[in-house]
């Protein structure tokens, strides 16, 4: 109950101190930043589009890490904590996702193709909402936990093929930029957006554990009444 | 600003995805913290 108090803290901190941030970056993103020499302005949604690809990069490693370790020491927080990981995740897939479908219709004339990056993102979203639609199914709490994490640890598999697929497969999507390639005066409001949706995804993350947690001990308890009473 | 709408629609829709899982976050931990109080669902019967 005291390392639970512990996350719900550092989570809240971790949210206050995202909103000025994202205050700030949406100022520089949209008003300070100059518009690209090529795209125009259309290029600002990527200041919310990368920093969704980061959340959705950490929450799905946390969703990994925390899985592989419920299967080694079969702990039910590390359940917890693979829950919040892949939740959290699939809410940046799906915004990473319509903010590149919005970002790609002026630039390449389509809403949506079968992009190889476009395509493993796709993927990897319907692999990880499956991971939830499996929890739901699955009422033995040890058989759902131990199938979930199995779920996550092969899904998180295609994690790597989605970086690397725009330098494997070169098609429509660009490959990664880096600070070298692009302007300061847009560098700045992505880093800081990046930071800013780091925190909020660990602000949301922390408040889905808690979520898991309450959830498991309400359901343990269940259990527990259900067996005595015959 | 050209393609306003467009990108209007990216940032309107990741604020009301992500808000929208926020606003329900919470309230299903309030849901959950409530389960969990000693006069909750959770607790044990008297006797």
């Amino acid at each position: 109950m005291a390392n639970e108090q512990r996350i719900d803290r550092l989570g809240r901190y971790a949210g206050i101190l995202a909103l000025p941030g994202l205050g700030l970056g949406l100022y520089l993103g949209l008003v300070w930043a100059p518009p690209d020499a090529m795209m125009g302005d259309v290029q600002r949604i990527m200041y919310v589009h990368f920093p969704s690809w980061i959340a959705v990069a950490l929450s799905y490693f946390a969703g990994f890490v925390a899985s592989i370790l419920y299967l080694v020491k079969r702990e039910e927080r590390f359940d917890y904590w693979a829950q919040a990981g892949v939740e959290v995740g699939v809410v940046f897939n799906i915004t990473g996702l319509i903010s590149g479908s919005l970002w790609g219709r002026p630039t390449w004339g389509v809403y949506w193709t079968w992009d190889p990056r476009l395509t493993t993102t796709a993927i990897m979203l319907v692999t990880f909402a499956g991971y939830l639609v499996l929890r739901a199914f699955v009422e033995d709490p040890e058989t759902r936990a131990r199938t979930a994490a199995l779920v996550a640890t092969v899904g998180f598999l295609n994690v790597p093929i989605v970086y690397f697929s725009v330098r494997w497969w070169r098609t429509l999507h660009q490959m990664q930029s880096s600070p070298s390639t692009v302007d300061p005066s847009m560098v700045l409001p992505l880093r800081i957006m990046m930071v800013s949706f780091t925190l909020i995804t660990l602000y949301l993350m922390s408040r889905r554990f808690l979520v898991a947690a309450a959830e498991g001990a309400a359901e343990r308890e269940s259990l527990r009444m259900g067996a005595a009473n015959g | 600003m050209d393609n306003l709408g467009f990108i209007a629609a990216a940032y309107l829709a990741t604020l009301i995805v992500v808000g929208g899982y926020t606003v329900a976050l919470w309230r299903r931990l309030k849901r959950a913290r409530e389960n969990r109080r000693p006069n909750g669902r959770t607790q044990e019967p008297a006797g």
